[in-house]
């Protein structure tokens, strides 16, 4: 396989939506998984069906690769939407325009079928701000955060998301981005390994501005480069998998309120390749 | 826990215990009381009728009702913990108790012999009731559950003494069902059938004879005894098939309890007392329930078979892991359906000593469904006949069900993928993940069962005569031990019970409420598009709570 000529040479960025994937029965799915790799397997899954779909002669040519699972994909019950609440997780991979998550949130909303969702959730890896000399690593993240919140906000303003919530901040960084921000932070995310162990100060502050401390179980670096590429390698060459960098995924959730049970559970994934 | 040793004196304390392990011997209640075998309303040997709740004339009546019904006392018969100076054969004298004879008789050599109500409904458990969106979904839940029964009574036994012996069996189960068996000798097959209608093969305490789920139609193996005349009303009345046949199949027994008040005019719009009669006393393990009349408490499946465990910190766990497996099993689609008659396998399995640890049960292979309910379903439903279900289920150690076998992830990860899709708060997430841990632990057997702890307790006490005879002292010094580390005074035994700092409170943190209570009304305004866009950065200070700074200027 590694020395196979490449499917999709001149392929340059990749959009991939996997649909809704809670039903096993839809997405034969390994039930241990991390996100992580939950979120590569759908990719793997939905580009071998691509694969599949489009003469091979044409995706010498391709330049953008673009496949929604749309079998899988489902539509919120329009009389159902108020039992539902979407939350949206967003994770921004590589450096972007601030833009982007405006589009993503659009990408949701069209593929649910819905004119919003409830809460947004930013997390933003650390190998994905630009830290120059003059900064810290910590301001540098905040300030990378900011300018994504304000477009998060102008969501908010329109209407098309109820709640900001950011992940893994420190008490001081939460502190400085409640203080600064129009549209308050509900949520700040931490990682399940800390829940028994919560820092005091983070845990009294939260107290104090009402922000409510949830667990996730995402890692930091949600998707590496090299997890991509060996994602892409194995559905199709190695020359096809080289040189892929994420740029972001979303994912998006359904539960349905008071009964706790997960109605929906799907990614959009972006990455990108400069040959 | 806490309210109830307010009320109590000094040298009293609640215990949630399954079993009193000294209940029929000698003055064990406090006034004490003699029993009476010939005047008495149970007529036993060892429980007076003082014992039996006074606080409703139902449990009086029920004792003396299914009684007479069977025609002779109810007769218990436990194995006994065969010990090394355990009497071989172990065969009691009843003489100076006042026996006419009927439970020498009715004893079985090498058994701990009890004869009333009271020696199984005197226990008590760990009952889970849900509540179901719909009635499908209260079907399903009720063929889900139904094959968890067996599994979580083995892991939480903590029952293996009765009337003052250590016993060869870990949990309750035997002993409750025999206690009410109100069958009479023609219904057990002792007799042929001339004054009663059927051949009925189980207690009316005892596990569930059917599935009631599109799912679980191909899976009813069992012959089902039934009412036919009822069964064809209920069809005839647009009832399905499988519902049809579960409610004829408990209306197979007669009343025991009835009160005169209810039998007049009773008006079936407004009052369902005469179903909850027979509903109430077929105690199986699990319950469906139809909401009552004028209720909207909707429909509910109750979860019948886990034994009380003797701290807070444990009923919790068990409570919320089987709160959690439903959760999973409905986000899930999720199949847990074996043939009905192999769960009955199950629970003779589980009730066993030390089940958890060295038996094993039956369990399906696949629980992630091939094809989707509704097309498996269809399937099922079509044809007459059914596939074959053979190659389904294998044998599991309680350890594999738990903790994964092969393609099989286990219980516990999905529940630990379920909880990381849901929005958690830190200090639930804590609370739960040590829930887990005992559940985890107990299920690979890092921990012991609390049946496991109690018998090693006994078995290590210095007064102990290797005689399976729990004594007087020995069972204080257990219920001592007991009262201190349920009340927090002492640390459990690490290999029973690890020490746990949960974070619960009675509420849930006040964020999580504001932010749960505007989001309904907003999402709900929202949804209807009742909500023009925002001019400016500033919302009603009424619509969001949690934007204080935002209309604090900035």
């Amino acid at each position: 396989m590694a020395e196979d000529t490449p499917l999709f040479p001149n392929a340059k960025s990749m959009l991939i939506h996997s649909g809704n994937i809670i039903n096993w029965t839809r997405l034969k799915r390994k039930p241990n998984q991390t996100s992580t790799e939950e979120v590569c397997e759908c990719i793997g899954k939905t580009l071998a069906a691509y694969l599949e779909s489009v003469d091979k002669s044409e995706l010498q040519n391709i330049t953008d690769i673009y496949k929604v699972n749309s079998e899988n994909v489902q539509k919120l019950d329009e009389n159902e939407r108020e039992e539902v609440k979407i939350t949206v997780k967003v994770f921004i991979c590589a450096p972007q325009p601030a833009s982007v998550i405006s589009d993503m949130v659009d990408k949701v909303l069209c593929e649910l079928g819905t004119s919003f969702v409830d809460t947004l959730m930013l997390a933003v890896a650390p190998s994905s701000v630009d830290v120059d000399d003059d900064n810290d690593d910590d301001s540098a993240l905040l300030n990378a955060i900011k300018s994504y919140w304000e477009v998060m906000e102008q969501l908010v303003l329109a209407d098309r998301v109820l709640f900001l919530g950011i992940c893994d901040l420190t008490k001081d960084a939460l502190e400085e981005l409640y203080n600064w921000a129009k549209v308050k932070p509900c949520i700040d995310q931490v990682n399940l390994e800390s829940c028994c162990v919560m820092p005091q100060d983070l845990t009294g502050y939260a107290k104090s501005v009402n922000v409510q401390l949830l667990t996730h179980n995402d890692k930091p670096e949600f998707i590496t480069a090299e997890k991509l590429q060996e994602t892409v390698q194995a559905v199709a060459t190695k020359a096809d998998s080289q040189n892929w960098k994420p740029q972001w995924a979303v994912r998006y959730s359904g539960i349905v309120k008071c009964r706790g049970i997960i109605q929906m559970r799907g990614y959009i994934f972006h990455a990108l390749r400069n040959n | 826990r806490q309210e109830i040793q307010a009320e109590l004196k000094e040298d009293e304390a609640p215990l949630s215990l399954t079993a009193f392990p000294r209940l029929g011997c000698g003055f064990f209640t406090h006034p004490p009381f003699q029993p009476d075998p010939i005047n008495g309303i149970s007529k036993s040997l060892f429980f007076p009728d003082e014992a039996i709740n006074q606080g409703h004339i139902r449990f009086k009546t029920l004792t003396r009702n299914i009684r007479s019904r069977r025609g002779e006392k109810v007769a218990i018969n436990i194995p006994i913990f065969k010990d090394v100076n355990t009497p071989s054969p172990f065969i009691e004298d009843f003489s100076h108790l006042k026996d006419d004879g009927s439970s020498a008789a009715a004893a079985k050599p090498d058994h701990i012999y009890m004869d009333c109500m009271g020696f199984g409904m005197g226990n008590c458990c760990l009952q889970v009731t849900f509540q179901a969106c719909n009635i499908d979904e209260a079907k399903t839940l009720y063929d889900q559950l139904a094959g968890m029964c067996p599994i979580m009574l083995a892991l939480s036994a903590s029952s293996p003494i009765y009337r003052g012996y250590l016993s060869d069996i870990d949990t309750r189960w035997p002993v409750i069902s025999a206690s009410v068996d109100d069958r009479t000798e023609e219904e057990r097959g002792l007799k042929p059938l001339k004054n009663d209608r059927f051949r009925i093969q189980k207690s009316r305490y005892d596990s569930i004879d059917s599935y009631i789920s599109p799912l679980g139609r191909c899976y009813n193996d069992i012959e089902l005894t039934l009412d036919d005349d009822l069964c064809k009303e209920l069809i005839d009345g647009g009832v399905d098939e499988l519902l049809a046949r579960h409610i004829a199949h408990l209306f197979i027994r007669d009343p025991v309890s009835l009160f005169k008040e209810k039998l007049e005019s009773q008006d079936d719009e407004t009052d369902t007392d005469h179903f909850e009669n027979i509903q109430s006393t077929n105690w199986q393990t699990m319950r469906f329930k139809p909401p009552p009349a004028n209720s909207n408490i909707g429909w509910r499946v109750e979860f019948r078979p886990m034994e009380a465990q003797i701290t807070d910190f444990e009923n919790a766990a068990f409570t919320v892991f089987i709160v959690l497996l439903t959760r999973v099993i409905l986000s899930y689609k999720l199949n847990f359906i074996i043939p009905i008659s192999k769960v009955d396998e199950n629970m003779r399995t589980a009730f066993k000593r030390d089940a958890a640890i060295n038996e094993k049960f039956y369990f399906r292979k696949d629980v992630l469904t091939e094809s989707t309910p509704l097309e498996c379903a269809q399937q099922c439903g079509s044809s007459g006949g059914c596939s074959d279900v053979q190659g389904e289920y294998e044998l599991m150690t309680i350890k594999e069900i738990f903790h994964g076998k092969g393609d099989f992830p286990g219980l516990l990860a999905l529940i630990n993928l379920y909880m990381d899709s849901m929005e958690i708060d830190v200090d639930s997430r804590c609370t739960i993940t040590q829930y887990l841990m005992l559940i985890g632990q107990r299920s690979s057997g890092t921990l012991q069962t609390s049946a496991k702890w109690m018998r090693n307790f006994v078995l290590n006490h210095k007064d102990y005569k290797q005689d399976s005879v729990v004594s007087e002292p020995i069972a204080y010094d257990l219920l001592k031990r007991i009262v201190n580390i349920s009340n927090g005074s002492e640390n459990a035994d690490p290999q029973h019970l690890f020490h746990h700092t949960t974070k619960s409170s009675d509420s849930i943190p006040e964020a999580l409420y504001q932010a749960e209570a505007f989001l309904d009304q907003k999402s709900r305004k929202t949804a209807t598009e009742a909500d023009k866009p925002h001019q400016d950065f500033q919302p009603h200070p009424s619509d969001n709570p949690l934007s204080n700074g935002l209309v604090n200027g900035d």
